[in-house]
């Protein structure tokens, strides 16, 4: 028992309630896990969340789902949103087993907002996770820009959970990481927001589009990619003020060198091929295009990867969605495009699932 | 410094540590200490602001308890409360003005250059100072002789932000001969504490920030049911949000061995509206009822019989228009408390033929239709509370639209036009059905409600069996940890008066 006593404080406690709150903590916490580890439908309840962002929640459960279906899986494809509604695992896979013979176990990991530098961090826990054989990484100019530091940069850097993955101790990333109830409940953890109902019904949306391999085909087509860029617009204003003055920057080169640098796994850097329009926000086009090849291509040289560039890949425009991603009718040319590059890279013997 | 912040439980444990171990002398000095420290937090040029004004207050009492020149002094103690009341807090209502007369005088200002600080709990500052000087006037009390007494009364900072308003000769009393702490206080103030935590975090927040931003300023984009799911919201999260407010204040003071007035008694169960203004935010109401309502009454019936009109309308409608100008000097804030006062006048009436009876003596049936009508009358009232008077106007108007069952039963068509006459079709919210979440959390406010209904006083608590303890404080500690994940970030409501 403890006893407080001054002149104005006359307390005993025994902590008794303390261990009985403690108790019934522990009893409620093992009800809610209990129940959050049932069978949920997945097209209809949202994937459990790490609390970043709902679309990494949705792949990582596909992932797991395609990992335990395939028994495995041999490549990950990464990057943002352009990866995303660009690749279509299912045939990719395709076109590599009638161009080689062999089952490849393909899956689109592209997250809308992953651009380059956030990237780093997850594709070593998705790939420490899982084990590919084979990472894929799509990126485009700016990537490799220090101006692009929208997206998921700050949520990623600040994230308990990535911290937590990424060997950094945190208990909130602790629990997030190992429990089934916090991640059921942080896949509700806009409930407050008044645009609840809204992101609710796009997220039923998302969940039935994104495929088993994780890919989300985009059904938008682009109506005016010619069109010069209206510095009055409020998306064209910002896109020229970052790239008009364009450079690689060294430590965005750092973080392409971090996913070269994956013990044991063969890696991919593709160039997204996107419109050619888009470089008009580029202050010198040509010239700001070919030392972000040159760069880069130099890079994946220097740390055995291989870099794939689509210069020779002709979409046409009705598979754009927008100058930068590939709707619905382009994303199969590139996926078949990438196919048979890695079918090339098969047939040489650089790779090997 | 948010009362619900870990900043604040820090705050607080500093100073119970220093005010519990320091001489029995020392105690009210240590908590002065605290609440000028707290106070400048916020902000020290309103701190300074307020010490002036409690120092005037406290000059003027000792002067009004020497018997000469009364009335000056009185007036003179008004004067500058309800000047540094108009100074600081309208600011906003004449500094266009202002503005525009240097402009036509060719002096150029800025809106920032004008703008004056409106130090937080300010009207609950100036109220408090004002019932002391009417209490020593009226020789209720004694006028304080030590200023720093006076000043801690004036500044204490559980009760600084948002009241609740005390008397002078109450709190006094306290902080010179302290209610010793025991193990009983201890958990009835911890029981506030936590019940108060839950109604703001996990009750008030949520139901503040889910409320739709257009819902008070373009009411005509919804269905009335839809309006009228998001009013009771709004009605329950501001009453969540005062009431938990009020719970934790009385909570950290009871720490103190210092008591504070029960501000909220369930208000919403209240029967009629005289009873209504009874349970909600008390400590206001009693300083409404004895230096507004009492004396004007008396004054009343002096000149009139105690049946005459002028009797039974005058002093409620306008001791209520008061409590809408203390709010805000904004037209809908004189109509929500026109509203109220109307409401108390229309109860009256049958006064004229019958003696009134008591809600508690009346038949169960009256009881209840009358406690639906208060609540549903009540609801309608938060309206002008929150929007201005046009919105008001269309957002009544289009809960109107309640009872044209036509309409309703389109409205509740997912993505229906609704044609409303006039060639005016409104495309409804897709979302047919009230918000599910609204209900999930006004049942726990309710369930807490009844619960308080039965037992008024919270020491009930301790007979509780410490099963049934530990079983509520498990449940509301992982309730509030859940919702705080969530972040819904809402301040309390009644800091801004």
């Amino acid at each position: 028992m403890l006893k407080l006593s001054t002149k104005s404080l006359e307390i005993s406690l025994t902590g008794k309630l303390v261990l009985k709150t403690l108790f019934v903590l522990i009893v409620l916490i093992g009800l809610l896990e209990g129940v959050a580890r049932l069978p949920w439908p997945t097209d209809r309840i949202p994937a459990p969340s790490m609390g970043t962002y709902y679309i990494i929640d949705i792949e990582l459960s596909r992932l797991a789902d395609y990992v335990q279906e395939n028994d495995g899986v041999d490549v990950i494809i990464f990057g943002s949103s352009l990866a995303h509604s660009g690749l279509d695992p299912e045939i990719i896979e395709n076109v590599f087993q009638q161009g080689t013979g062999q089952n490849l176990r393909v899956f689109n990991c592209g997250v809308t907002g992953m651009s380059l530098l956030p990237a780093t961090s997850f594709v070593k826990i998705i790939t420490q996770s899982y084990n590919p054989t084979l990472i894929i990484h799509v990126t485009e100019m700016r990537d490799y820009s220090s101006l692009t530091t929208g997206g998921l940069i700050h949520s990623v850097a600040n994230d308990p959970w990535f911290h937590y993955k990424l060997g950094k101790f945190s208990p909130k990333g602790w629990i997030i990481d190992h429990s089934m109830a916090m991640q059921r409940y942080l896949s509700f953890r806009f409930w407050v927001r008044d645009d609840f109902p809204a992101w609710y019904s796009l997220l039923q949306k998302r969940l039935v589009d994104i495929t088993p391999w994780g890919f989300e085909a985009d059904r938008r087509v682009a109506d005016d990619l010619n069109a010069s860029p209206d510095p009055n617009n409020e998306k064209d204003k910002y896109m020229l003020d970052a790239y008009e003055d364009y450079q690689v920057a060294p430590e965005r080169v750092e973080s392409l060198k971090d996913v070269l640098s994956q013990p044991d796994k063969k890696v991919v850097i593709v160039e997204m091929p996107v419109h050619s329009a888009a470089l008009q926000y580029f202050g010198d086009p040509s010239e700001d295009y070919q030392e972000y090849i040159t760069t880069i291509e130099q890079t994946v040289q220097d740390y055995g990867g291989k870099f794939i560039s689509t210069a020779n890949l002709n979409i046409p425009n009705i598979g754009y969605s927008n100058k930068f991603h590939l709707n619905q009718d382009g994303a199969p040319l590139f996926s078949e495009f990438l196919a048979q590059e890695l079918v090339h890279l098969y047939n040489t013997g650089w790779y090997q699932p | 410094m948010a009362i619900t912040s870990l900043a604040f439980a820090g705050f607080v444990i500093a100073t119970l540590v220093a005010y519990h171990l320091v001489p029995s002398t020392w105690k009210k000095y240590v908590l002065l200490i605290a609440s000028l420290v707290f106070y400048a937090v916020f902000s020290w040029q309103s701190l300074i602001a307020f010490s002036l004004i409690a120092l005037s207050n406290f000059l003027i009492g000792i002067q009004l308890s020497k018997e000469q020149n009364k009335t000056f002094w009185l007036w003179l103690g008004i004067l500058i409360n309800i000047t540094s009341l108009i100074v600081f807090k309208y600011a906003d209502f004449y500094l266009p003005q202002v503005k525009a007369v240097l402009e036509n005088a060719n002096i150029q200002t800025s809106a920032d250059g004008l703008k004056i600080l409106l130090p937080i709990g300010l009207s609950f500052f100036v109220m408090q100072g004002m019932s002391y000087l009417f209490d020593i006037n009226k020789k209720r009390i004694p006028a304080i002789k030590y200023f720093p007494d006076f000043w801690l009364f004036a500044l204490y900072f559980p009760k600084l932000l948002s009241g609740p308003m005390e008397r002078a000769g109450r709190f006094i009393k306290q902080i010179n001969q302290p209610q010793i702490v025991d193990t009983k206080t201890l958990e009835t103030s911890l029981a506030l504490i936590v019940m108060g935590t839950v109604r703001k975090m996990v009750l008030a927040d949520p139901l503040t920030s889910m409320l739709p931003s257009d819902v008070f300023t373009d009411p005509e984009k919804f269905a009335p049911h839809l309006l009228a799911a998001w009013l009771l919201a709004y009605g329950f999260a501001i009453y969540n949000d005062f009431a938990g407010y009020t719970n934790i204040i009385r909570g950290v003071s009871g720490l103190f061995g210092i008591s504070l007035t029960q501000n909220f008694n369930v208000p919403y169960f209240a029967r009629d509206f005289t009873e209504f203004w009874q349970r909600w935010h008390i400590s206001f109401s009693n300083w409404l009822r004895d230096y507004i309502f009492y004396p004007l009454t008396r004054v009343l019936r002096r000149k009139f019989d105690r049946k005459n009109p002028l009797n039974v309308i005058l002093p409620p409608f306008t001791t209520m228009v008061v409590s809408g100008l203390w709010h805000g000097l904004n037209p809908h804030m004189i109509v929500w408390g026109g509203l109220h006062g109307l409401y108390q006048v229309i109860e009256r009436i049958p006064s004229f033929w019958r003696p009134t009876i008591p809600p508690a003596k009346r038949p169960k049936w009256r009881q209840w239709l009358g406690g639906l009508v208060t609540f549903g009358m009540a609801m309608l009232a938060w309206v002008p509370f929150r929007a201005d008077l046009p919105t008001t106007w269309a957002f009544w108007k289009q809960l109107t639209l309640l009872f044209n069952i036509p309409i309703l039963k389109k409205a509740i068509h997912p993505r229906s036009f609704v044609y409303l006459g006039s060639e005016q079709s409104n495309l409804y919210r897709i979302w047919s059905f009230p918000d599910l979440r609204i209900f999930i959390l006004i049942i726990p406010s309710l369930l807490i409600d009844i619960w308080q209904y039965r037992h008024p006083d919270i020491n009930t608590i301790r007979d509780w069996s410490q099963w049934a303890k530990a079983i509520a404080l498990a449940m509301s500690l992982l309730a509030i940890y859940l919702v705080s994940l969530a972040s819904p970030q809402a301040p309390f409501i009644y800091q801004g008066f």
